[in-house]
């Protein structure tokens, strides 16, 4: 298994890209070399040199340790957003997808949240709860957790016909027991997979909320706010908003082929071809 | 050795689906109409007859897997359909199942051990040193090693897999086992081997077999009397060695020409049925198989054949059957 892992180029550049930008973020307060809030007058929007090496901001901040400090922020919001979509999701879709009498009503309510692009969804949830980091986690929550209910509902689907579901049920098995674990257990590739991208998506979201104000509030450094920021000084110090995206890209990237490389790995075809 | 009453019983079963065959449309399947079998202590009862005939979802309403549109089930006389899930459990320890497909019918993300332990953990036996004592005995039992215990499904070859599947269905100490064309996705050897488990693990045990097969050969050599069944209907039943010897269908017949010939001088006239089995959804009027019957008559297609006694032992549903 994990030969086979390790055989995916995606999974181990996306893996060793999303391990580095853990790693920064988890030693964020070790690597950077000023604090990111602090202002320094006589060296407003400085471009890069020895001391300032990613130049500073509009009042003076170290946009490095912005950077730094502003992924612990992005990695934090997408962490939970995965947890709590993971959570929820699976809840919904795994009610959904077992107990059938449920399942129109569920599905065609979160259809009902399908309907709204998710960034414009939680946008709006956004706008309404007012800008804070856990704000943000939520209104994310609720405009991912439709997809991820779809995913595992259908992965449901399909585990709970196979024939060690039935054994069990022949063994007198509840409905507890055959949910958890015969039926999730074999649906958790899928999920794992679209976590990964859920996880990309959050963090491009985040930035998306930060940027027009619906996200953590300045000056609490985070990819959006920090292109917030330097979005008036394009033309002056352009380097205030080209290094925090560059931050995203990698982080996305690295994600995204994270969830192409475990998606291949794990996908059941091409496992089925392989025994 | 076999005892006259019936340990498992089928009375009048029938399971309907509904099904779309196009758009707007609805019909139901008759999947098993109106199907009466009886198991006997200690025997083997074979259910055989194509693909598609009823005799899997047979198998599966009998341990209530699925509900019946009508009809009952009686264990030891006592009627099974109308039990709630905890009065179930208690024959669910008697009456267990095991499966056609070896690599579908053990979950792939447990152990073995975990496998074969899980029945007894659904209903409490024991505590966990004796749990663990139990399981090296089933795997022992079957033919495996008790070393193998931590292994996973997908470690182990399609004959060692369908043994891992009995030793599961063992484990509670069951009376009957519905068998689900328990060799026919193995290998010819391989097939041997578990037939042999089979029969041997019946004697030591006094196992109660429904063996649900298409496979005449594995039926004629393991069973002590056969159902032979044709679009959800039970057309006849008897002896193994009546009814393959004098079958009075004339669908056994038909089937019983297709055997291959051990000896290469006798030959016997093979009886070619035409055309495919009818849709399930308008099933022919009167006898199923007068559309395809060799011997049919102007009533067969009008008055539909009761199952009735033709010989001793040996009953079928034919107008012309012992005339």
């Amino acid at each position: 298994m994990l030969k086979r892992f390790m055989a995916n180029r995606s999974f181990v550049i996306g893996g060793a890209l999303f391990v580095l930008v853990l790693m920064v973020a988890l030693l964020a307060d070790v690597i950077a070399p000023f604090d990111p809030l602090r202002n320094n007058f006589r060296y407003r929007l400085g471009p890069p040199n020895a001391a300032h090496l990613l130049g500073t901001d509009s009042f003076g901040r170290d946009v490095f340790s912005r950077v730094l400090h502003g992924s612990r922020v992005s990695l934090v919001i997408g962490l939970l957003v995965v947890i709590l979509t993971g959570l929820f999701g699976t809840l919904i879709g795994a009610v959904s997808g077992y107990v059938r009498r449920l399942d129109n009503l569920i599905m065609r309510i979160m259809d009902g949240f399908m309907a709204f692009p998710p960034i414009l969804l939680a946008i709006a949830i956004g706008a309404v709860l007012g800008p804070s980091l856990l704000n943000a986690v939520i209104a994310l929550t609720v405009a991912y957790t439709p997809r991820t209910a779809r995913i595992v509902r259908a992965s449901v689907l399909v585990v709970r016909e196979s024939e060690y579901v039935e054994a069990a049920r022949a063994l007198g098995a509840g409905h507890i027991r055959i949910l958890f674990r015969h039926i999730l257990l074999n649906s958790l590739g899928p999920l794992l997979v679209q976590l990964t991208f859920i996880f990309a998506l959050a963090i491009l979201a985040e930035a998306v909320l930060s940027f027009i104000g619906v996200g953590p509030s300045p000056p609490t450094p985070t990819f959006g706010n920090i292109i917030a920021d330097g979005r008036n000084y394009i033309a002056e110090a352009p380097w205030i908003t080209i290094w925090p995206g560059i931050a995203i890209m990698v982080t996305v990237l690295g994600l995204n082929l994270l969830g192409d490389g475990l998606r291949d790995v794990l996908d059941p075809r091409l496992r089925a071809e392989a025994r | 050795m076999t005892d006259l009453l019936p340990i498992l019983e089928a009375r009048n079963l029938s399971k309907h689906f509904a099904a779309r065959p196009g758009f707007g449309q609805t019909a139901t399947v008759k999947a098993v109409d109106n199907v009466s079998l009886a198991i006997r202590r200690g025997e083997t009862l074979a259910l055989v007859g194509e693909s598609g005939c009823g005799k899997s979802t047979t198998g599966r309403l009998l341990l209530r897997l699925i509900e019946p549109t009508s009809g009952q089930v009686l264990y030891k006389g006592e009627d099974l359909s109308g039990l709630n899930h905890r009065a179930m459990l208690a024959h669910r320890r008697d009456l267990q199942i095991i499966f056609q497909d070896p690599f579908g019918s053990l979950n792939p993300r447990l152990s073995v051990g975990a496998i074969i332990r899980e029945p007894l953990d659904i209903h409490g036996i024991g505590d966990r040193a004796s749990r663990r004592a139990r399981v090296e005995e089933l795997l022992r039992l079957v033919g495996l090693s008790p070393q193998q215990m931590a292994r996973y499904p997908h470690e182990f070859s399609g004959g060692q897999r369908q043994r891992i599947g009995i030793a599961r269905a063992l484990a509670l100490e069951p009376q009957v086992l519905i068998c689900d064309e328990p060799v026919s996705a193995l290998d010819v050897s391989i097939q041997a081997q578990i037939i042999n488990l089979m029969q041997d693990l019946q004697q030591r045990l006094g196992l109660t077999y429904l063996f649900i097969s298409h496979n005449l050969s594995v039926v004629r050599q393991i069973a002590d009397r056969v159902a032979v069944m044709y679009l959800g209907q039970i057309v006849e039943t008897g002896a193994t060695d009546d009814l393959f010897r004098r079958p009075q269908h004339p669908y056994t017949q038909a089937l019983l020409s297709a055997l291959p010939q051990p000896d290469p001088d006798r030959h016997r006239a093979r009886i070619v049925l035409k055309g495919d089995v009818p849709s399930p959804f308008s099933p022919p009027s009167g006898c199923r198989f007068h559309t395809r019957c060799p011997v049919a008559m102007p009533m067969c297609s009008q008055q539909e054949p009761e199952l009735r006694l033709v010989a001793e032992h040996q009953s079928a549903a034919c107008h012309l059957a012992g005339r």
